[in-house]
Protein backbone atom coordinates (compact mmCIF):
# COMPACT_ATOMS: atom_id res chain seq x y z
CA UNK A 1 0.00 0.00 0.00
CA UNK A 2 1.29 3.54 -0.16
CA UNK A 3 2.41 5.16 2.37
CA UNK A 4 1.18 8.81 3.83
CA UNK A 5 4.50 10.88 2.54
CA UNK A 6 3.66 9.31 -1.49
CA UNK A 7 0.37 10.22 -1.31
CA UNK A 8 1.54 13.67 -1.05
CA UNK A 9 4.04 13.64 -3.56
CA UNK A 10 1.41 12.54 -6.09
CA UNK A 11 -0.79 14.86 -4.97
CA UNK A 12 1.52 17.56 -5.79
CA UNK A 13 2.68 16.29 -8.97
CA UNK A 14 -1.18 15.70 -10.49
CA UNK A 15 -1.74 19.35 -9.19
CA UNK A 16 1.08 20.73 -10.64
CA UNK A 17 0.02 18.91 -13.65
CA UNK A 18 -3.55 20.05 -13.73
CA UNK A 19 -2.75 23.81 -13.39
CA UNK A 20 0.09 23.38 -16.22
CA UNK A 21 -2.37 21.51 -18.55
CA UNK A 22 -4.91 24.12 -17.72
CA UNK A 23 -3.11 27.46 -18.71
CA UNK A 24 -4.07 29.53 -21.39
CA UNK A 25 -2.38 29.06 -24.61
CA UNK A 26 -0.37 32.61 -23.98
CA UNK A 27 0.57 31.72 -20.55
CA UNK A 28 2.13 28.50 -21.92
CA UNK A 29 4.03 30.06 -24.40
CA UNK A 30 5.27 32.60 -21.99
CA UNK A 31 6.43 30.01 -19.33
CA UNK A 32 8.06 27.95 -21.88
CA UNK A 33 10.13 30.71 -23.15
CA UNK A 34 10.96 31.63 -19.82
CA UNK A 35 11.87 28.50 -18.92
CA UNK A 36 14.71 28.23 -22.08
CA UNK A 37 16.25 31.17 -20.95
CA UNK A 38 17.86 28.23 -18.70
CA UNK A 39 19.67 26.89 -21.34
CA UNK A 40 21.20 30.16 -22.59
CA UNK A 41 24.85 28.76 -21.60
CA UNK A 42 24.21 25.66 -23.69
CA UNK A 43 23.83 27.86 -26.35
CA UNK A 44 26.53 30.08 -26.22
CA UNK A 45 28.63 27.33 -25.07
CA UNK A 46 27.87 25.84 -28.57
CA UNK A 47 28.01 28.51 -30.18
CA UNK A 48 31.90 28.95 -29.27
CA UNK A 49 32.54 25.68 -29.33
CA UNK A 50 32.15 26.08 -32.75
CA UNK A 51 33.59 29.53 -33.54
CA UNK A 52 36.62 27.46 -32.42
CA UNK A 53 35.90 24.33 -33.98
CA UNK A 54 35.72 27.02 -37.59
CA UNK A 55 39.15 28.81 -36.82
CA UNK A 56 40.87 25.78 -36.05
CA UNK A 57 39.30 23.87 -39.33
CA UNK A 58 40.17 27.82 -41.06
CA UNK A 59 44.09 27.37 -40.09
CA UNK A 60 44.71 24.10 -41.63
CA UNK A 61 43.17 25.06 -44.97
CA UNK A 62 46.22 25.02 -47.59
CA UNK A 63 46.81 28.38 -49.33
CA UNK A 64 46.20 26.99 -52.86
CA UNK A 65 42.79 25.88 -51.88
CA UNK A 66 41.67 29.27 -50.63
CA UNK A 67 43.38 31.08 -53.71
CA UNK A 68 41.76 28.08 -56.09
CA UNK A 69 38.22 28.86 -54.23
CA UNK A 70 38.85 32.71 -54.42
CA UNK A 71 38.88 32.75 -58.08
CA UNK A 72 36.27 30.60 -58.67
CA UNK A 73 34.08 33.31 -56.55
CA UNK A 74 35.03 36.27 -58.02
CA UNK A 75 34.03 34.26 -61.21
CA UNK A 76 30.77 33.51 -59.63
CA UNK A 77 30.07 37.67 -58.47
CA UNK A 78 30.57 38.75 -61.91
CA UNK A 79 28.15 36.54 -63.23
CA UNK A 80 25.35 37.37 -60.58
CA UNK A 81 26.31 40.54 -60.82
CA UNK A 82 25.34 40.69 -64.74
CA UNK A 83 22.44 38.65 -63.82
CA UNK A 84 21.39 40.97 -61.18
CA UNK A 85 21.56 43.94 -63.80
CA UNK A 86 19.44 42.12 -66.01
CA UNK A 87 17.11 41.34 -63.26
CA UNK A 88 16.97 45.13 -61.94
CA UNK A 89 16.23 46.19 -65.51
CA UNK A 90 13.40 43.51 -65.50
CA UNK A 91 12.10 44.85 -62.07
CA UNK A 92 11.80 48.30 -63.59
CA UNK A 93 9.86 47.02 -65.99
CA UNK A 94 7.76 44.88 -64.51
CA UNK A 95 6.65 47.53 -61.84
CA UNK A 96 6.52 49.93 -64.27
CA UNK A 97 3.96 47.61 -66.25
CA UNK A 98 2.08 47.00 -62.83
CA UNK A 99 2.04 50.87 -62.35
CA UNK A 100 0.13 51.25 -65.76
CA UNK A 101 -2.19 48.04 -65.08
CA UNK A 102 -3.09 49.64 -61.66
CA UNK A 103 -1.48 46.40 -59.73
CA UNK A 104 -0.29 47.34 -56.00
CA UNK A 105 3.54 47.47 -56.63
CA UNK A 106 5.44 44.47 -55.09
CA UNK A 107 7.56 45.54 -52.30
CA UNK A 108 11.09 43.31 -51.60
CA UNK A 109 11.55 40.80 -48.89
CA UNK A 110 13.49 42.04 -45.99
CA UNK A 111 15.20 38.92 -44.53
CA UNK A 112 16.53 38.54 -41.27
CA UNK A 113 19.46 35.99 -40.93
CA UNK A 114 18.73 33.64 -38.01
CA UNK A 115 20.78 30.09 -36.59
CA UNK A 116 18.92 27.64 -35.58
CA UNK A 117 19.95 26.80 -31.76
CA UNK A 118 17.52 24.05 -30.40
CA UNK A 119 15.09 20.82 -31.88
CA UNK A 120 12.34 19.66 -30.01
CA UNK A 121 13.53 16.21 -28.47
CA UNK A 122 9.82 14.74 -29.13
CA UNK A 123 10.13 12.94 -31.88
CA UNK A 124 6.58 13.32 -33.03
CA UNK A 125 6.55 17.24 -33.13
CA UNK A 126 8.81 18.74 -36.35
CA UNK A 127 10.02 22.35 -34.50
CA UNK A 128 13.38 24.08 -33.77
CA UNK A 129 14.36 27.12 -32.16
CA UNK A 130 15.94 30.29 -33.57
CA UNK A 131 18.07 32.90 -32.23
CA UNK A 132 16.07 35.64 -32.96
CA UNK A 133 12.74 37.34 -30.84
CA UNK A 134 10.79 40.21 -31.21
CA UNK A 135 13.70 42.28 -30.14
CA UNK A 136 14.81 41.30 -33.61
CA UNK A 137 11.25 42.35 -35.42
CA UNK A 138 9.84 38.56 -35.62
CA UNK A 139 6.35 38.12 -35.26
CA UNK A 140 4.15 34.68 -35.31
CA UNK A 141 3.47 33.46 -38.68
CA UNK A 142 6.68 34.83 -40.46
CA UNK A 143 7.70 32.35 -43.41
CA UNK A 144 11.16 31.12 -42.73
CA UNK A 145 13.36 30.08 -45.56
CA UNK A 146 16.73 28.72 -47.01
CA UNK A 147 18.41 29.48 -50.37
CA UNK A 148 16.82 25.38 -51.19
CA UNK A 149 13.08 26.86 -49.92
CA UNK A 150 10.31 27.04 -47.28
CA UNK A 151 11.48 25.34 -43.90
CA UNK A 152 8.18 26.55 -41.99
CA UNK A 153 6.73 29.31 -40.34
CA UNK A 154 7.65 31.10 -36.98
CA UNK A 155 4.94 29.88 -34.15
CA UNK A 156 6.79 31.15 -31.03
CA UNK A 157 7.83 34.68 -30.54
CA UNK A 158 9.83 35.24 -27.26
CA UNK A 159 12.24 38.54 -27.02
CA UNK A 160 15.53 36.84 -28.04
CA UNK A 161 14.22 33.40 -29.38
CA UNK A 162 11.43 32.04 -31.43
CA UNK A 163 9.55 28.65 -32.13
CA UNK A 164 9.62 27.19 -36.01
CA UNK A 165 7.03 24.74 -37.21
CA UNK A 166 8.67 22.97 -40.07
CA UNK A 167 7.19 22.15 -43.10
CA UNK A 168 5.70 18.27 -42.40
CA UNK A 169 4.67 19.20 -39.11
CA UNK A 170 0.72 18.60 -38.54
CA UNK A 171 0.71 22.44 -37.33
CA UNK A 172 2.21 23.71 -40.39
CA UNK A 173 -0.04 23.96 -43.26
CA UNK A 174 0.92 25.74 -46.76
CA UNK A 175 -1.01 26.86 -49.74
CA UNK A 176 0.92 25.65 -52.87
CA UNK A 177 0.99 25.44 -56.84
CA UNK A 178 1.96 22.97 -59.15
CA UNK A 179 4.70 25.57 -61.25
CA UNK A 180 3.93 23.70 -64.54
CA UNK A 181 0.32 23.31 -64.55
CA UNK A 182 -1.07 25.63 -62.08
CA UNK A 183 -3.09 23.20 -59.76
CA UNK A 184 -3.61 24.48 -56.84
CA UNK A 185 -3.59 22.05 -52.96
CA UNK A 186 -2.63 22.45 -49.84
CA UNK A 187 0.78 20.69 -48.21
CA UNK A 188 -0.20 18.52 -45.24
CA UNK A 189 2.02 15.69 -43.51
CA UNK A 190 3.47 12.43 -45.03
CA UNK A 191 3.78 9.92 -41.96
CA UNK A 192 6.14 7.24 -42.90
CA UNK A 193 9.09 9.98 -44.38
CA UNK A 194 9.92 12.87 -42.80
CA UNK A 195 11.64 14.20 -46.46
CA UNK A 196 8.56 13.89 -47.94
CA UNK A 197 5.09 15.84 -47.82
CA UNK A 198 1.92 15.43 -49.18
CA UNK A 199 0.45 17.93 -51.78
CA UNK A 200 -3.56 17.17 -51.38
CA UNK A 201 -6.69 18.24 -52.69
CA UNK A 202 -5.63 18.48 -56.29
CA UNK A 203 -8.31 18.45 -58.96
CA UNK A 204 -8.72 15.11 -60.74
CA UNK A 205 -6.30 16.53 -63.68
CA UNK A 206 -8.37 15.17 -66.62
CA UNK A 207 -8.03 16.21 -69.70
CA UNK A 208 -10.34 19.51 -71.09
CA UNK A 209 -12.99 18.21 -73.55
CA UNK A 210 -14.85 20.44 -75.49
CA UNK A 211 -18.41 20.75 -73.91
CA UNK A 212 -17.24 19.89 -70.88
CA UNK A 213 -18.36 22.68 -67.84
CA UNK A 214 -15.38 21.67 -64.96
CA UNK A 215 -12.44 23.88 -66.36
CA UNK A 216 -8.92 22.60 -65.02
CA UNK A 217 -5.99 23.31 -66.02
CA UNK A 218 -5.72 20.27 -68.54
CA UNK A 219 -2.56 19.21 -67.49
CA UNK A 220 -1.37 15.83 -66.22
CA UNK A 221 0.95 16.33 -62.96
CA UNK A 222 4.18 14.12 -63.71
CA UNK A 223 7.27 13.19 -60.86
CA UNK A 224 9.68 16.17 -60.98
CA UNK A 225 6.78 19.11 -61.29
CA UNK A 226 7.85 22.20 -59.34
CA UNK A 227 5.87 22.50 -56.43
CA UNK A 228 5.94 26.31 -55.51
CA UNK A 229 4.09 28.54 -52.67
CA UNK A 230 0.90 29.86 -54.33
CA UNK A 231 0.56 33.17 -51.90
CA UNK A 232 -3.06 32.04 -50.83
CA UNK A 233 -4.00 31.78 -47.43
CA UNK A 234 -2.18 35.23 -46.71
CA UNK A 235 1.46 33.38 -45.10
CA UNK A 236 3.65 32.26 -47.12
CA UNK A 237 4.65 34.96 -50.04
CA UNK A 238 3.79 33.10 -53.39
CA UNK A 239 6.63 31.68 -55.26
CA UNK A 240 9.23 30.18 -52.49
CA UNK A 241 9.93 26.86 -53.96
CA UNK A 242 9.01 23.60 -51.41
CA UNK A 243 9.88 20.50 -53.91
CA UNK A 244 9.09 17.90 -56.56
CA UNK A 245 6.86 16.01 -57.31
CA UNK A 246 7.54 12.10 -56.56
CA UNK A 247 4.39 10.41 -57.55
CA UNK A 248 0.81 11.05 -57.88
CA UNK A 249 -2.65 9.06 -57.07
CA UNK A 250 -6.12 9.16 -56.81
CA UNK A 251 -7.24 10.10 -53.55
CA UNK A 252 -11.22 9.80 -51.57
CA UNK A 253 -13.00 7.57 -54.57
CA UNK A 254 -11.33 9.70 -57.31
CA UNK A 255 -12.41 12.87 -55.74
CA UNK A 256 -9.36 14.71 -55.81
CA UNK A 257 -5.72 13.95 -56.31
CA UNK A 258 -2.91 13.54 -54.09
CA UNK A 259 1.04 14.08 -54.64
CA UNK A 260 3.70 13.10 -52.91
CA UNK A 261 6.38 16.16 -52.78
CA UNK A 262 10.19 15.67 -52.04
CA UNK A 263 11.38 18.67 -49.64
CA UNK A 264 13.85 20.47 -50.99
CA UNK A 265 15.28 21.42 -48.13
CA UNK A 266 16.90 18.82 -45.92
CA UNK A 267 15.27 19.98 -42.48
CA UNK A 268 17.80 17.72 -40.48
CA UNK A 269 20.29 19.60 -41.09
CA UNK A 270 18.88 23.44 -40.80
CA UNK A 271 21.77 25.83 -39.44
CA UNK A 272 20.89 29.05 -41.29
CA UNK A 273 17.79 30.31 -42.34
CA UNK A 274 16.32 33.68 -42.97
CA UNK A 275 12.91 34.93 -41.44
CA UNK A 276 11.08 36.78 -44.09
CA UNK A 277 9.68 39.95 -42.55
CA UNK A 278 6.87 40.89 -45.47
CA UNK B 1 17.96 13.59 -0.05
CA UNK B 2 20.67 15.86 0.81
CA UNK B 3 22.29 18.50 -1.02
CA UNK B 4 24.75 16.93 -3.20
CA UNK B 5 22.26 14.67 -4.32
CA UNK B 6 19.53 17.31 -5.17
CA UNK B 7 22.29 19.36 -7.36
CA UNK B 8 23.95 16.32 -9.17
CA UNK B 9 20.05 14.98 -9.48
CA UNK B 10 19.45 19.13 -11.18
CA UNK B 11 22.39 19.34 -13.17
CA UNK B 12 21.94 15.92 -14.89
CA UNK B 13 18.03 16.64 -15.52
CA UNK B 14 20.06 19.92 -17.47
CA UNK B 15 22.27 17.85 -19.03
CA UNK B 16 19.69 15.50 -20.35
CA UNK B 17 17.64 17.90 -21.94
CA UNK B 18 20.57 19.70 -23.62
CA UNK B 19 21.57 16.65 -24.98
CA UNK B 20 18.39 15.86 -26.36
CA UNK B 21 17.86 19.16 -27.93
CA UNK B 22 21.29 20.32 -29.23
CA UNK B 23 22.63 16.52 -31.00
CA UNK B 24 20.99 15.58 -33.65
CA UNK B 25 23.23 12.24 -34.18
CA UNK B 26 20.91 10.14 -32.99
CA UNK B 27 17.98 11.54 -35.41
CA UNK B 28 19.98 11.28 -38.50
CA UNK B 29 20.98 7.81 -37.61
CA UNK B 30 17.77 6.06 -36.86
CA UNK B 31 15.58 8.19 -36.93
CA UNK B 32 14.60 8.72 -33.54
CA UNK B 33 15.70 11.00 -30.57
CA UNK B 34 16.79 9.15 -27.89
CA UNK B 35 15.82 10.28 -24.22
CA UNK B 36 17.82 10.12 -21.05
CA UNK B 37 15.26 11.53 -18.95
CA UNK B 38 13.16 8.43 -18.48
CA UNK B 39 17.09 6.59 -17.77
CA UNK B 40 17.66 8.84 -15.38
CA UNK B 41 14.58 8.82 -13.72
CA UNK B 42 14.87 5.15 -13.19
CA UNK B 43 18.32 5.95 -11.21
CA UNK B 44 16.83 7.97 -9.08
CA UNK B 45 13.51 5.51 -8.25
CA UNK B 46 15.44 2.75 -7.59
CA UNK B 47 18.40 4.19 -5.42
CA UNK B 48 16.87 7.49 -4.18
CA UNK B 49 13.92 8.47 -2.55
CA UNK B 50 10.37 10.28 -3.39
CA UNK B 51 11.35 13.83 -2.86
CA UNK B 52 14.08 13.54 -5.46
CA UNK B 53 11.48 11.75 -7.89
CA UNK B 54 9.18 14.11 -7.50
CA UNK B 55 12.11 16.93 -8.02
CA UNK B 56 13.48 15.13 -11.23
CA UNK B 57 9.97 14.93 -12.44
CA UNK B 58 9.39 18.35 -12.31
CA UNK B 59 12.73 19.92 -13.02
CA UNK B 60 13.15 17.15 -16.30
CA UNK B 61 9.72 17.53 -17.42
CA UNK B 62 9.21 20.98 -17.30
CA UNK B 63 12.78 21.56 -19.39
CA UNK B 64 11.49 18.95 -22.15
CA UNK B 65 8.09 20.50 -22.68
CA UNK B 66 9.77 23.99 -22.59
CA UNK B 67 12.01 23.13 -26.21
CA UNK B 68 8.32 21.03 -27.38
CA UNK B 69 5.22 21.84 -28.99
CA UNK B 70 3.74 18.99 -26.39
CA UNK B 71 1.70 21.07 -23.87
CA UNK B 72 3.64 22.56 -20.86
CA UNK B 73 3.38 19.81 -17.97
CA UNK B 74 2.36 16.16 -19.74
CA UNK B 75 6.57 15.31 -19.87
CA UNK B 76 6.19 15.87 -16.09
CA UNK B 77 2.89 13.57 -15.13
CA UNK B 78 4.10 11.12 -17.46
CA UNK B 79 7.69 10.92 -15.38
CA UNK B 80 6.21 11.15 -12.40
CA UNK B 81 3.83 8.14 -12.86
CA UNK B 82 6.94 6.18 -14.13
CA UNK B 83 8.92 7.03 -11.41
CA UNK B 84 6.70 6.47 -8.42
CA UNK B 85 5.62 2.75 -10.36
CA UNK B 86 9.28 2.15 -10.40
CA UNK B 87 10.10 3.56 -7.03
CA UNK B 88 6.62 1.20 -5.23
CA UNK B 89 8.06 -1.97 -6.87
CA UNK B 90 12.18 -1.40 -6.25
CA UNK B 91 12.13 -3.76 -3.46
CA UNK B 92 11.96 -6.29 -5.89
CA UNK B 93 14.40 -5.42 -8.43
CA UNK B 94 17.53 -6.43 -8.32
CA UNK B 95 19.06 -3.30 -8.73
CA UNK B 96 22.89 -3.86 -9.02
CA UNK B 97 22.45 -6.21 -11.61
CA UNK B 98 23.43 -4.81 -15.33
CA UNK B 99 20.49 -6.68 -16.74
CA UNK B 100 17.70 -5.38 -13.65
CA UNK B 101 19.04 -1.86 -15.11
CA UNK B 102 18.62 -2.69 -19.22
CA UNK B 103 15.07 -4.04 -18.52
CA UNK B 104 14.19 -1.53 -16.28
CA UNK B 105 15.19 1.47 -18.61
CA UNK B 106 13.68 -0.35 -21.07
CA UNK B 107 10.56 0.08 -19.54
CA UNK B 108 10.89 3.00 -17.58
CA UNK B 109 11.49 4.49 -21.63
CA UNK B 110 8.59 2.87 -23.02
CA UNK B 111 6.39 4.00 -20.54
CA UNK B 112 7.18 7.72 -20.49
CA UNK B 113 6.67 8.24 -24.53
CA UNK B 114 3.95 5.64 -24.36
CA UNK B 115 2.37 8.46 -21.07
CA UNK B 116 3.00 11.15 -23.35
CA UNK B 117 1.30 9.77 -26.61
CA UNK B 118 -1.73 8.48 -24.52
CA UNK B 119 -2.13 12.10 -22.99
CA UNK B 120 -1.96 13.75 -26.22
CA UNK B 121 -4.83 11.73 -28.12
CA UNK B 122 -6.89 13.21 -25.80
CA UNK B 123 -6.17 16.52 -26.05
CA UNK B 124 -6.06 19.13 -28.98
CA UNK B 125 -2.78 18.50 -30.47
CA UNK B 126 -3.34 14.58 -31.09
CA UNK B 127 -0.31 12.93 -32.16
CA UNK B 128 -0.76 10.42 -35.51
CA UNK B 129 -0.22 6.35 -34.85
CA UNK B 130 1.57 5.20 -36.93
CA UNK B 131 3.79 2.61 -37.71
CA UNK B 132 6.64 5.25 -37.70
CA UNK B 133 6.00 6.14 -34.35
CA UNK B 134 6.01 2.42 -33.72
CA UNK B 135 9.49 2.13 -34.94
CA UNK B 136 10.77 5.61 -32.96
CA UNK B 137 9.26 4.13 -29.62
CA UNK B 138 10.87 1.16 -29.94
CA UNK B 139 13.89 3.39 -30.86
CA UNK B 140 13.69 5.97 -27.95
CA UNK B 141 12.94 2.42 -25.30
CA UNK B 142 16.12 0.67 -26.56
CA UNK B 143 17.92 3.87 -26.48
CA UNK B 144 17.17 4.21 -22.76
CA UNK B 145 17.98 0.50 -21.81
CA UNK B 146 21.38 0.94 -22.99
CA UNK B 147 21.98 4.48 -21.59
CA UNK B 148 20.46 3.35 -17.83
CA UNK B 149 23.71 1.06 -16.72
CA UNK B 150 25.88 3.86 -17.98
CA UNK B 151 24.09 6.13 -15.46
CA UNK B 152 24.01 3.66 -12.76
CA UNK B 153 27.86 3.58 -13.54
CA UNK B 154 28.43 7.65 -14.23
CA UNK B 155 26.60 7.94 -10.44
CA UNK B 156 28.31 5.55 -8.70
CA UNK B 157 31.58 6.89 -9.93
CA UNK B 158 30.23 10.63 -8.43
CA UNK B 159 29.64 9.30 -5.64
CA UNK B 160 32.74 7.51 -5.18
CA UNK B 161 34.22 10.64 -6.01
CA UNK B 162 32.40 12.99 -3.77
CA UNK B 163 31.40 11.25 -0.56
CA UNK B 164 33.34 9.71 2.56
CA UNK B 165 34.51 6.16 1.99
CA UNK B 166 33.74 3.30 4.67
CA UNK B 167 37.81 3.38 6.42
CA UNK B 168 39.19 -0.39 4.79
CA UNK B 169 39.23 -2.79 7.53
CA UNK B 170 42.41 -3.60 9.01
CA UNK B 171 43.56 -6.99 9.65
CA UNK B 172 44.55 -6.25 13.14
CA UNK B 173 41.99 -6.86 15.39
CA UNK B 174 42.91 -5.03 19.05
CA UNK B 175 40.66 -7.27 20.88
CA UNK B 176 42.96 -10.29 20.06
CA UNK B 177 44.71 -12.27 22.42
CA UNK B 178 48.08 -13.51 21.84
CA UNK B 179 48.08 -17.55 23.52
CA UNK B 180 51.50 -18.55 24.23
CA UNK B 181 52.04 -22.05 23.74
CA UNK B 182 55.19 -24.20 23.90
CA UNK B 183 56.53 -25.39 20.95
Amino acid sequence: MLRKPQYIALGIVALLGLILLSLSESATQRAKITLTGLFLPLFGFTESTQSAARHAGNSIVPREDLVRELKQLRAEKQELEFTLTQLQEAARENDGLRKQAGFPVRLPWKLKPARVIARDPANWWRTVFIDVGSKDGVRVDMPVITPDGLVGRVSVVGASRSQVVLLGDQNCRVAAKVDETKENGIIVPYAADPSIVTLTYLSRGSPVKPGQFIVTSGLELKPGNQVLTSGLGGVFPAGIRIGEIVDVRSASFGLYQEARVKLTVNLNALDQVWVVAQ
Amino acid sequence: MNRLETISILLAAWLAVAFEVSFNGFRNWFGAQVSLLPALMVYVALTSSLPSVVLLAIVGGLAQDSFSANPLGVTTVALALTGFLIHYKRDIVLRDQIYAQVMMGFLGSSLVPACVVLALTNSHHPVPLTARLAGQWFVMAAGGALATPLIFRLFAQLTRWFSYQPFPESHYRGTGQLKRTRF
